[in-house]
């Protein structure tokens, strides 16, 4: 059984016109001991779609699923009671910005004990050598004489260390990072990515990491999905969706990056933009900007098919050869 | 080609801190730094936050004078105030964030007149004819002109932000992290617009980035910066292909590849930069860096010529 299980997402907000669907039907699993990469561009829905499995959603937005489950709980009837003695300890999150993220009041050794008395029996005594041993294996040098350090005292970098401190706290079964190194310089991104991964593979927890970084998804995941406009629009294993994206959107986004275009004068780039709330298409969401769009894209809306292993939520999904296949019959 | 801009042993410090009975301490973000940058060709300047690039920046741009050195627009002396304003105007700059940096209570058109009428150039409609013109260059379409920079995407507005830099024909571009904001296919199309403009214009980038594929793609020559002083200053393929001091072979290592297949189970550096208020005294990389010598810990390794490049290491010889 699969640790996170999502079918059929679907997360609304009210707006003064009308209802925009931030995230629309994404199916979504995570299985225990991998790392699963979300990856897409701004206003994809990626952030949302997993804030929305860790209830974080506010109150305008509205989140519906024919399936949210963590671990064979259904997430979605839980009381608030309920869904806070699950999240933060069965299920964790690191979010982007460290230094936003943390409170500028209290020192990290007293945010770090909070998670612990929150959901864990742990003695008084011993929460003082609980934090400091977690400090120490997020790789904070002197973690005794940091107890009492404010964020402000601390870098980026150590922040996102004492971040990911707090959410491994109560071991955690799945790890939700979201952009854990946009706001980190390469070197600092290095160290925290390699972090991560280390954790992942001593504690066999999930990892969930949302980026928009092709290059941290290839150095980092087992597997990869792609959404774009709300959408999940293509799921493969990492080496296959980079030797093979089977959606014409996933092909174009890695012939954009610089490093792949090498010895080329100018990038291949995506035409148009990411469509907006007003100007959603009615058939696929990237037929507008898709150079292999016939007739039918613009009228209807594509499943995902399967490819072997892969998914990719188009009529006419890429081969090995980067040409379209015969379309899928109405 | 000829040289636009030159920088002579450039350097830029900020006094910080002190008080009634402590003494003020001195922030070298800037220091000794030299480069020639010819018309059509772009000097690339990476390095991590509080490496001094964006200091540089405002230097360049000459909206700080520098503490000590000079500074060379055309062969002209940026010396003083009066010298740094009439250079002035062939320098511009294109900033990291088009949300910060456009007025948001401002036309596209009057954003894009504002630099011509601020200078007195031309009248009313021969502004508006240059700022028409300048939005074709930059692909923006003649509607456009009377809407407000919410009503765009990133992307379009580092477009306006591009075109506004141009309106008073500069030599000089300083670019600041220009497409760090932007989505991956967005960055192409902007990247693409600049090197279009710099055929058209001859114009040289001072392009200031941290990401290593945008800098290979779009740079001449690279200089590499470690806490406000420059390490490694090489063409870009002999940098990429052969980085030479050990901090440029950590950043390459460090950067994340989009090949799966190669995955860098290498070098990842230990530690953070050290702080510029109290710099190490020998090299300031000595305490991260692998290949690391007593030397290095006493002796600032100077800025020399080593085969084909510029490097600041003592052991440049042995590790090439």
């Amino acid at each position: 059984m699969a640790l996170l299980e999502i079918r059929n997402l679907v997360v609304e907000f009210a707006t003064s016109r009308g209802r925009f669907r931030a995230v629309d039907g994404v199916d979504m699993t995570v299985e225990q001991g991998e790392i699963l990469c979300v990856v897409g561009e701004s206003g994809s829905g990626k952030s949302v779609s997993m804030l929305a499995a860790m209830g974080l959603i506010p109150f305008p937005g509205r989140v519906t699923a024919d399936a949210l489950s963590f671990d064979g709980t259904d997430l979605l009837s839980l009381t608030p009671r309920q869904r806070r003695r699950l999240v933060g300890r069965d299920m964790a999150m690191v979010f982007q910005e460290p230094m936003s993220s943390l409170n500028p009041c209290y020192p990290i050794g007293w945010q770090i004990a909070e998670a612990l008395r929150a959901h864990q029996a742990v003695p008084r005594r011993e929460v003082r050598e609980r934090v400091i041993e977690l400090l120490r294996q997020v790789g904070i040098p002197a973690p005794a004489s940091r107890l009492g350090a404010f964020p402000h005292q601390l870098s980026g970098g150590m922040n996102q260390r004492v971040m990911i401190a707090m959410a491994i706290s109560c071991n955690p079964r799945l790890l939700i990072a979201d952009e854990p190194t946009t706001a980190l310089d390469v070197t600092i991104q290095k160290q925290i990515l390699d972090l991560l991964v280390e954790l992942q593979r001593e504690r066999g927890m999930a990892l969930a990491l949302i980026t928009h970084d092709m290059g941290v998804v290839a150095e980092t995941a087992h597997r990869v999905q792609v959404m774009y406009a709300g959408q999940m629009v293509e799921e493969q294993a990492t080496d296959d969706l980079f030797a093979t994206p089977r959606h014409p959107y996933t092909a174009a986004l890695l012939d954009a990056l610089p490093e792949r275009a090498m010895g080329r004068d100018r990038l291949p780039t995506i035409p148009g933009m990411v469509p907006g709330i007003e100007d959603r298409p009615s058939g696929c969401l990237f037929s507008p900007r898709c150079r292999f769009a016939f007739d039918r894209c613009a009228r209807e809306k594509p499943r995902l098919v399967a490819i072997g292993e892969a998914r990719a939520r188009c009529l006419t999904p890429l081969t090995a050869s980067g040409q379209p296949a015969a379309p899928v019959p109405v | 080609m000829s040289v636009v801009m030159e920088a002579r042993h450039v350097s830029r410090h900020y006094p910080v801190g002190g008080g009634l009975l402590r003494k003020a301490g001195l922030v070298r973000a800037v220091d000794d730094v030299s480069f020639e940058l010819r018309a059509g060709e772009t000097l690339a300047v990476v390095g991590e936050s509080g490496c001094g690039k964006s200091t540089l920046a405002r230097v360049a741009t000459l909206l700080e004078p520098a503490t000590e050195g000079q500074l060379l627009i055309d062969g002209h002396p940026a010396n003083d105030a009066v010298a740094r304003r009439s250079l002035q105007l062939s320098v511009q700059m294109v900033f990291q964030n088009p949300y910060g940096s456009l007025n948001p209570r401002k036309t596209v058109g009057a954003i894009l007149q504002e630099p011509l009428a601020i200078n007195h150039r031309g009248d009313r409609r021969a502004r508006e004819a240059a700022a028409r013109a300048i939005m074709q260059k930059v692909g923006l379409r003649p509607d456009h002109f009377g809407r407000y920079p919410h009503m765009f995407s990133g992307g379009q507005r580092q477009r306006i932000a591009i075109a506004r830099a141009l309106m008073l024909n500069p030599r000089v571009v300083v670019a600041d992290e220009p497409v760090s904001a932007l989505d991956v296919s967005i960055q192409a199309q902007v990247l693409n617009l600049m090197m279009d403009l710099q055929d058209e214009f001859q114009l040289a980038y001072l392009f200031i980035s941290h990401d290593l594929s945008v800098v290979r793609h779009i740079a001449t020559e690279v200089m590499v910066m470690y806490c406000g002083r420059p390490v490694e200053h090489a063409a870009k393929a002999d940098l990429f292909e052969a980085p030479m001091h050990p901090y440029t072979r950590v950043l390459l290592a460090a950067t994340p590849s989009v090949d799966p297949a190669h995955r860098k189970t290498s070098i990842a550096v230990k530690g953070e930069l050290p702080s510029p208020l109290n710099p190490p005294p020998g090299c300031a990389f000595a305490s991260r860096c692998p290949y690391a010598t007593d030397m290095c810990g006493r002796e600032r390794p100077p800025f020399r010529r080593v085969y084909d490049r510029m490097v600041a290491c003592h052991h440049a010889e042995e590790l090439a």
